[in-house]
């Protein structure tokens, strides 16, 4: 009986922290619990709302932080224990070199790394949306290609016009570079008039995307981490038949 | 700074000359924080400032995260 009422009583401040932990919890995702994390050998990481580069946005945005995914994909290529990357988009735009750092950084990461564009991978989320080895987008999911606009002041037309060609100039290399798609297809695109209402450019929808040569095939989250397990696979294959002397 | 977006730009840049609430600068476990303090001890990560790199790895440390800190912190 007495063991009983020692089990049922809460005493020391160690049961006060896990309850404000529960309460936490509940709070913040609705529920008591979370799965447990077993190890996984695959890091996923998302791109969603903004990519916020050098300026903190106003805090109606959602943003992702390029300082907080740049070193946490420098931690993905230095851990033993992680053997791939899932990047998941939903980005409607960014920073332009924010974002070109970013595709930059998983392009020349040397582990497997398939992307996924789920929602919309829009603007500057198209060069980070072909960085990996291997890109898919959602049946639905849609990429808006358009050129970059002003915003800020315009010292002299002549040089903000050549500015922003330019700035448009390394969006397209990385694409074109990246992908299938040819330059002049891409500024096709680009330039399209008649399709957007606010602006010149066009929306592709997912089996679009892949007959431009933009993504490389339509599928969702099981494609995806088929295609990377694949690939990570055949990674660990070829390492241990260069290490292999015979 | 170029924003390349689809979103309209006076939605996106709508508020940003407005006083924000100031950051505070913390250490939780060897992590330096920048973070928005919304209750005494409690506070909203804005960005990691300086920690081992693994660390960059765990999901505590994410922005938008609210943690608990104790301690000086130093008002930016």
């Amino acid at each position: 009986m007495n063991e009983l009422q020692a089990e049922q009583q809460p005493d020391t401040g160690d049961d006060k922290k896990k309850l404000n932990g529960i309460v936490e919890t509940i709070q913040q995702l609705g529920q008591t619990s979370v799965p447990s994390t077993a190890e996984s050998n695959i890091l996923c990481m998302t791109i969603i709302g903004q990519v916020e580069g050098h300026m903190v946005l106003p805090p109606q945005n959602k943003t992702t932080k390029y300082e907080h995914i740049i070193p946490q994909l420098v931690a993905a290529e230095q851990n033993q224990k992680i053997e791939g990357v899932l990047i998941v988009l939903n980005t409607v735009g960014g920073d332009v070199e924010a974002g070109l750092a970013i595709a930059e950084m998983i392009s020349t990461l040397s582990k497997p790394i398939v992307t996924l564009v789920l929602g919309g991978g829009h603007s500057i989320g198209v060069p980070i949306a072909v960085a990996g080895n291997m890109s898919f987008i959602a049946q639905t999911a849609t990429m808006t290609i358009h050129p970059i606009r002003m915003n800020g002041l315009v010292i002299g037309v002549p040089q903000t016009f050549e500015y922003l060609d330019k700035m448009q100039e390394r969006v397209t290399r990385f694409v074109t570079s990246h992908s299938n798609i040819t330059e002049e297809k891409f500024k096709e695109l680009m330039f399209k008039t008649g399709e957007l209402t606010r602006d010149i450019g066009t929306t592709i929808i997912g089996a679009d995307a892949v007959s431009c040569g933009l993504i490389d095939a339509v599928g969702g989250l099981g494609q995806a981490l088929k295609e990377l397990n694949r690939r990570i696979e055949a990674a660990k294959q070829q390492k241990e038949e260069g290490a292999d002397p015979s | 700074m170029t924003l390349y977006t689809n979103m309209p730009l006076e939605l996106v840049l709508e508020g940003i000359n407005d006083e924000r609430e100031h950051f505070v600068e913390v250490w939780v476990d060897q992590v330096q924080l920048q973070v928005t303090p919304v209750a005494p001890g409690l506070g909203k990560i804005e960005r990691v400032l300086q920690c081992s790199l693994e660390q960059y790895l765990n999901p505590c440390y994410t922005p938008g995260m609210l943690i608990s800190y104790s301690g000086k912190a130093k008002q930016n």
